[in-house]
């Protein structure tokens, strides 16, 4: 078990840091700790936030009191240090991209940078198994690790002011998924159909924290048929799960 | 019947549709929307015996128009951005009696940010993630996720009695030039040094005109980190966090404002607090004030006790028929039935006529 600090977020959050980097296994235990809590259902909580090393719990003022949080989530802590917290979300993700080209503006510039190929940044980027750390900045924008340090680049030096949804990013040793159309900093590499943010579909948020996701490079052939795929078939999100 | 209420003739500064906000998903990335005042915004439900959670116009800064499409009872609470109901002045923090064809229309002020129209009822617009809030960096919510344009129709749930009368008689926030904001010390502020965090909390700020529903950037002296780098590792970022940017500026974040963030967080607004962001203006001086948690709770439950129906009190209607030489006049006094509190109106001949001296109280 990792040593934590637990610190108040003004007078209705209190939020847990661990070590101070990015991990993969501080994240998990992360993950871990917020199911319970979610599964817990306490009557004041409002919601539970994970972050990189992080997580938050929001609470309703009119129910409890920072202290009595703050209890609970020693106890939680204490008694994860016992058991061993099950991560339900062993589901990998299958992400179709299509690199380059319109859909991916920045993928020669990023394989400039790092002087490799086109097809090399295609490949490094789609053969990492990545981990959703957390979903952030905008209703479903999964940021995903670790990236392979050969392809880190910097972000834009002058963000775009409309990136499209389903913009596949690099920035630094970062990776991710514009969930809606926005403005954005992170390069654009290529493009994805599956909406990460769909109030149409039964789920509209397909990739949570905790979860892990792969990349497979597709042509715009197949790009457009799983485009009109997702339009059409009301329970079809547009990426393949593998249950391990 | 259609139950259209409101047709938006000018959408003014900034106008949205917004409830207590979208709870529950901050995990996904959905930001909390809701009102800024939020304060104002209960009591503009609170006064039409609505649902508290009732879905109300916030209009920032005014110079908003709307043309009434039925007879409705409407509040208007928050700051004074000088309302006028087809060119006269009207009161608010209290209900009011609108007609088919009213024009209802909102100048400016430079004290003060935000009024709230309630509307009996309710405005009815779909639900998104159980809110009707609008956030408008994800277009959800509110009317198509937007903000009000010209010949937007606005819909109320339709009301089967005529409601009674109130008036608001408790403390209002109403936005000022000189905002204290009471803080709670962030889980960051061992970035800066004893010094800087002793200069925070005793100089003042100034409120720039860069200032929407994400949030208000200050500006004043410089709080640098000791280290100097003020990149931290993404973690969550509720209404009222203070972040310091890598320019030193404060920026304090309001209610539509991104779940996370990656600079450091010197310091929280205290709940108590919060409303009065939502009234913050341009060039209003701001100051910090460090606070307990312990403090913070004890004071929001008192808080709370006088933003509630104990301070709603009924209006108490009084006519006259005044003949001065050839003229007459319809004289209505609009009391409350509080015995401690002063406040009233009267109309004139229907209009609301300013009241420049109170010679004997009525009381």
């Amino acid at each position: 078990m990792n040593s934590f600090l637990i610190k108040n977020i003004g007078d209705r959050s209190i939020s847990v840091y661990f070590e101070n980097i990015i991990s993969p296994e501080i994240n998990l235990n992360i993950h871990e700790i917020v199911e319970r809590i979610n599964k817990d259902k306490q009557s004041w909580l409002v919601d539970v936030v994970p972050t990189y090393n992080s997580f938050s719990v929001v609470f309703d003022i009119n129910l409890t009191k920072s202290q009595e949080v703050k209890n609970y989530i020693s106890e939680v802590l204490i008694s994860k240090k016992n058991q061993e917290f099950v991560n339900e979300n062993q589901t990998i993700i299958n992400i179709p991209v299509k690199y380059g080209g319109e859909e991916g503006p920045d993928l020669e510039d990023v394989a400039n940078y790092c002087n490799l190929s086109s097809d090399e940044i295609v490949k490094i980027h789609s053969s990492t198994l990545y981990l959703v750390y957390m979903t952030g900045f905008s209703p479903g924008f999964p940021y995903l690790g670790e990236l392979d340090k050969r392809i880190h680049c910097p972000r834009l030096k002058k963000p775009r002011t409309r990136v499209s949804s389903g913009s596949v990013g690099l920035a630094g040793s970062q990776t991710g998924i514009y969930s809606i159309d926005s403005p954005g900093g992170w390069r654009i590499i290529g493009k994805t159909p599956m909406k990460l943010f769909d109030l149409k579909k039964k789920n509209p948020f397909p990739i949570i924290p905790g979860m892990k996701v792969k990349f497979f490079s597709v042509d715009l052939k197949e790009y457009t048929n799983i485009e009109k795929r997702i339009i059409e078939e009301k329970d079809f999100l547009g990426f393949e799960i593998n249950n391990d | 019947m259609t139950n259209n209420c409101f047709k938006v003739l000018d959408g003014g500064f900034l106008t949205t549709i917004q409830d207590l906000g979208r709870f529950g998903f901050a995990s996904r990335g959905v930001s909390k929307s809701g009102p800024s005042d939020l304060n104002s915004f209960k009591i503009a439900n609170l006064l039409l015996e609505n649902n508290i959670n009732s879905l109300t116009l916030e209009v920032s800064y005014g110079l908003a128009k709307f043309l009434i499409l039925k007879p409705i009872t409407i509040s208007i609470t928050g700051a004074n951005l000088n309302p006028l109901l087809n060119d006269n002045k009207i009161p608010m923090w209290r209900t009011l009696n609108v007609e088919k064809n009213d024009i209802l229309s909102f100048g400016s002020s430079n004290i003060g940010f935000r009024s709230y129209v309630g509307v009996a009822g309710g405005i009815n617009v779909p639900l998104v993630l159980g809110s009707g809030a609008t956030h408008l960096a994800s277009g959800l919510g509110g009317f198509s996720g937007e903000k009000l344009s010209k010949d937007d129709l606005i819909s109320s749930y339709p009301l089967k009695d005529k409601k009674k009368m109130f008036m608001y008689i408790g403390k209002k926030n109403e936005g000022s030039k000189n905002i204290k904001l009471r803080v709670i010390s962030g889980p960051q502020e061992d970035l800066f040094s004893s010094k800087v965090v002793d200069r925070f909390y005793s100089e003042t700020f100034k409120a720039t005109e860069k200032l929407d529903r994400i949030g208000v950037t200050l500006e004043g002296s410089t709080i640098p980190t000791h280290s100097g780098n003020h990149d931290i590792i993404s973690d969550f970022t509720p209404e009222g966090s203070i972040q310091i940017p890598g320019n030193g500026k404060p920026l304090i974040l309001l209610s539509d404002c991104q779940t996370t963030g990656g600079y450091p967080k010197i310091g929280v607004v205290a709940s108590i607090d919060l409303p009065k962001l939502g009234q913050i203006g341009a060039n209003d001086s701001i100051e910090f004030e460090k606070i307990t948690v312990e403090d913070a709770e004890r004071l929001y439950k008192i808080q709370n006790e006088e933003v509630s129906k104990k301070n709603i009190s009924e209006i108490v209607i009084k006519e006259y028929s005044i003949g001065i030489i050839d003229s007459k006049y319809h004289v209505k006094l609009y009391k409350n039935d509080h015995k401690d509190s002063e406040d009233f109106q009267i109309t004139v001949n229907g209009k609301y006529v300013e009241i420049e001296e109170v010679i004997d109280s009525f009381h």
